[in-house]
């Protein structure tokens, strides 16, 4: 079965006043038909870019530098002006972090969904606004809100609407960039709820960026690790949880002391995100990394496949101490 | 709370109607030496003090002040704007003949100065840090440096003096006895050098709000949601940006109605053009103050009415503020 | 104070590297320094009956005569000084007033805020240029009547940015916590709020400047100008008397007093643009 996303060396950056910042550096992996795959890094660490570089709109002054993203045999990257329309919405969607602000606010909701209908298929407005008004029903919002604009929802309510616009061209791939963030707890599951529905519904695959852990842990099949523009692991959930292999990873789980019971494994991990014009040498988590080693600060170290998880899936990890510490937590 | 919101305007808008009456009312009567001289053109040096006391008591001005306001605003609301002593004729009627022209003059302005800066304004935006943006910038700001009189100077000394293109002042020619259109036409032609000068000098307000509007638009999410979601490039600028980016435009065209008519009596009066501007300029001139105060009113008063239908006119196009 | 010094560095820096700053400011050194030196190095005296009337230019009579006989080159130079001058104490008026009412409005916030903002409201509704026309006529024309009329009926709009200055300071936190361990307001105001006013108030000083310069040359064309004082505004009341603008006057009398205001007013507005700038970061480009 091959894979609904396939991304990659995926690089992009940003070019400022003070010069080019690679926000996404080098990253590689792959999205399975059906599954959530988290994304999770602290804040400035490239999600969002990530997210944006997906369905190739990075605006300006940010440019994707090199890579691919591969929908089947297109790869998006590639695809420009009409072409790239076309395929974007129609086959891999997004769920922004705020409706608020990404609705536009002078349209009424149903007329911004019917939009992107109308954009991809040969339907005609009312026939579009139907369709806009069956995906509200789906995602639990009363469809004689239609007629409504963006300011008069509620922020859950508002999300639903951004997952109902995403949805219109029932596209394959769905990415939801934070797309809880700022809710209340219930709130968060409902729209997660509505999320889950939508997946079933339409066989999606979701990529899910967000810094929040345990959102993350509840809702994905697998998770990808993001520190300082590059993935430092990629594997299934439940090894996340249970067996993370990245001293960045067991860092952000530190309340599961996996290496080590010694108390201060215990706290926040200690530094600072670098900053990314002015990365360090070799693995960029080294100046944070209680295990660091002088070799840690020469080469990048390459993402590669590490022993299975426990149901035997394939897991990544980027670090070359790898198999030292493994060694290092059986003895 | 729309209500509540046009509450506060409207009485923000009241209050200042009181303030402007109240102040057209208390300036003569406030000036040194007696009131005679500005409200009934009286030579005060030449009469005997009976004489004077006999105009005072004809105009009321005689008794207390609280009458004498109650007078004028009874008279104001009667459409009576009082008498000019040097035209010798009703003030009211000398300001019907003039409104007309400074409302074509007014009016055509604010329709070319509106489309003129909201396309430019928003093609600099779109354009932004590019050397169109720069050139434009620069020129805009130059623009609104011109002295607006001098501007109507240059363009008769060029335009209708030199190449005699326009006619060099008026608003139709006099005496030629013109008929349905070739009366349009030699009216429109009257307008063009007028019209032209009160453009120059108001555009730039309009180009620097819609530019800088169009930029903070240009920023927002759903932009680049409009163009994930595959809405074209040109769709993406006119129907989502644009739509929002007018909004402080909007705003501000209420603001620029104070400022063309501060515009159009400078303009009328280069041009001879035969509007309310010109006639505050003669009432300066020939000490008419009467006609001043009246005119002043009438300006002032017109600018407000057009806020407040600026105002009741915003909810069509902004939802956010219209009533659930 | 090495912290104020890097500041005042910081934003020389960025004037020098913005090439509007640099015209503008060019433009208005040039004018300072022309308004200086004018009255010794004018060829005539701009009040003195030189000549015939009506002179087409001529090596004496650069700019040729006026109506009256006075040298039209020797006034222009003089008028810089009167342009110049009602210019900046006019907008030192309109910013003094308006940095009191924002500031006033801004720090004090609720009932004083509201009062204060319908108050600009209604300032900024008034056609302003018929209400200066009225009160000149009433209080007759005169160089310090020019500079209140101007000053008083310009400050709604400096007021109203001022006011939204001091509120985004207040949203940094600095001025609640210091009224709560309670900070006397003259510290707080100065060490919180002004460092973040001042830069504001300054471009806002220098685009009301270039404002009331086009405001009394429009009052002085109308004939509402200081009559001992001749402006490069009343120099054009009489262009326009004479009717100066039908012949080939045009180029040389009326021409130039009008290039005059426009390059001083520009590089008022250059110079506020890039002070703006400076001030306010979210416009610097990228």
């Amino acid at each position: 079965m091959t894979a609904a996303l396939q991304v990659r060396n995926l690089s992009a950056e940003y070019s400022t006043s003070t010069g080019v910042v690679r926000a996404v550096h080098d990253v590689s992996f792959e999205l399975r038909r059906g599954e959530t795959l988290g994304l999770i890094g602290e804040s400035g660490c490239g999600k969002t870019t990530i997210g944006q570089a997906l369905l190739n709109n990075l605006e300006a002054p940010g440019r994707i530098a090199g890579g691919q993203v591969m929908l089947g045999d297109i790869d998006l990257l590639s695809l420009s002006g009409k072409a790239l329309r076309r395929t974007r919405w129609d086959r891999i969607a997004m769920v922004p972090q705020s409706a608020m602000h990404a609705l536009n606010p002078v349209y009424r909701v149903g007329d911004q969904i019917a939009e992107a209908i109308e954009l991809h298929t040969s339907a005609t407005h009312q026939a579009a606004l139907a369709r806009a008004r069956e995906l509200l029903d789906m995602v639990g919002v009363d469809p004689g809100r239609a007629r409504d604009y963006p300011h008069q929802f509620s922020g859950g309510m508002r999300q639903r609407v951004a997952i109902a616009m995403a949805l219109s061209c029932e596209p394959e791939v769905l990415i939801c960039d934070e797309a809880t963030t700022g809710l209340d707890v219930l709130t968060e599951a409902q729209v997660i709820g509505a999320l889950r529905d939508m997946q079933r519904a339409f066989e999606l695959s979701i990529i899910m960026i967000s810094h929040d852990l345990h959102m993350i842990g509840r809702v994905s099949d697998r998770i990808a690790i993001m520190y300082a523009g590059r993935l430092v692991e990629v594997a299934p959930a439940e090894d996340v949880r249970t067996d993370p292999r990245h001293p960045y990873t067991q860092g952000l789980l530190s309340a599961v002391p996996a290496l080590t019971a010694e108390p201060q494994h215990l706290e926040p991990i200690p530094g600072l995100v670098p900053d990314l014009r002015h990365l360090p040498p070799g693995c960029r988590f080294a100046p944070r990394c209680p295990f660091a080693i002088d070799e840690c600060d020469h080469d990048i170290p390459p993402l590669i496949e590490t022993v299975p998880g426990a149901q035997g899936d394939r897991r990544l990890v980027a670090c070359i101490r790898d198999g030292d510490l493994v060694g290092k937590q059986s003895a | 709370m729309l209500g509540r919101l046009l509450g506060g305007r409207m009485l923000q808008y009241v209050m200042l109607i009181v303030v402007i009456l109240v102040l057209n009312f208390m300036l003569p009567r406030a000036m040194p030496g007696t009131p005679l001289a500005f409200l009934a053109g009286e030579d005060v040096g030449l009469m005997t003090t009976e004489q004077r006391e006999e105009v005072m008591a004809q105009h009321g001005l005689d008794r207390p002040l609280p009458h004498q306001f109650a007078r004028y605003m009874g008279n104001l609301l009667q459409g009576d704007f009082g008498y000019s002593f040097q035209q010798r004729r009703p003030i009211t009627d000398i300001l019907m003949e003039r409104l007309p022209w400074t409302l074509l003059l007014a009016g055509a302005n604010l329709v070319l100065t509106t489309i003129i800066g909201v396309l430019v304004g928003a093609v600099a935006a779109w354009r932004r840090g590019g050397r169109a943006d720069a050139g434009l910038l620069a020129t805009f700001v130059f623009m609104a440096a011109m002295p607006s009189f001098w501007i109507g100077m240059i363009l008769v000394a060029v335009f209708a003096a030199q190449l005699g293109w326009f006619p060099v002042y008026g608003a139709y020619s006099t005496y030629a006895g013109l008929t349905g259109w070739e009366r349009i036409v030699d009216i429109g032609r009257h307008l063009v050098l007028p019209l032209t000068s009160l453009v120059f000098i108001s555009v730039s307000s309009v180009f620097f709000t819609m530019r800088y509007s169009m930029l903070s638009v240009l920023r927002e999410d759903y932009i680049s949601m409009a163009r994930a979601k595959g809405v074209p490039e040109r769709l993406v600028k006119y129907r989502h940006a644009m739509r929002n980016a007018l909004l402080p435009v909007l705003t501000i065209f209420m603001l620029n109605l104070g400022f063309i008519f501060s515009g159009a009596v400078v303009i009328e009066t280069v041009f001879a053009y035969p509007g309310i501007g010109r006639l505050l300029f003669q009432a300066v001139l020939t000490r008419d103050y009467p006609v001043l105060q009246a005119t002043f009113l009438l300006i002032t008063m017109t600018v407000i009415i057009a806020n407040i239908v600026a105002d009741l006119l915003y909810p069509l196009f902004d939802p956010r503020v219209r009533v659930r | 104070m090495p912290k104020e010094n890097s500041r005042v560095a910081e934003y020389w820096e960025l004037l020098r590297a913005n090439r509007i700053a640099v015209v503008g400011l060019g433009l208005l050194v040039f004018f300072a320094l022309l308004a200086i030196v004018a009255p010794f190095i004018v060829p005539f005296d701009p009040d003195e009956l030189v000549g015939a009337p009506f002179q087409r230019p001529s090596s004496v009579h650069l700019l040729g005569t006026n109506d009256v006989g006075q040298d039209i080159f020797s006034e222009l130079l003089v008028g810089a000084r009167v342009s110049l001058l009602i210019g900046l104490l006019a907008a030192m008026v309109s910013i003094g007033v308006g940095c009191v009412v924002g500031l006033v409005a801004g720090y004090f916030g609720g009932r004083i805020d509201s009062a204060l903002m319908r108050l600009v409201d209604m300032v900024l509704v008034i056609p302003f240029l018929p209400l200066m026309i009225l009160l000149a006529a009433y209080l007759g024309p005169s160089f310090w009547n020019l500079i209140l009329v101007i000053g008083l009926l310009t400050w709604a709009q400096p007021a109203r940015i001022i006011r939204s200055q001091v509120l985004s300071i207040k949203t940094r936190g600095f001025v609640e916590a210091g009224r709560a361990i309670g900070t006397p307001v003259a510290v707080i105001l100065r060490q919180h709020v002004l460092p973040g006013v001042i830069p504001l108030a300054l471009s806002q000083f220098v685009i009301a400047a270039s404002q009331s310069i086009l405001i009394e040359a429009s009052l002085s064309f109308l004939g509402l100008g200081d009559p001992v004082t001749k402006s490069w505004g009343t120099i054009l009341f009489y262009a326009q008397a004479r009717g100066a603008f039908l012949t080939d006057a045009w180029l040389w009398w009326v021409v130039p007093p009008g290039l005059l205001i426009t390059l001083v007013v520009a590089g008022f507005a250059f110079s506020g643009l890039a002070l703006e700038e400076v001030a306010d970061p979210k416009l610097r480009s990228r």
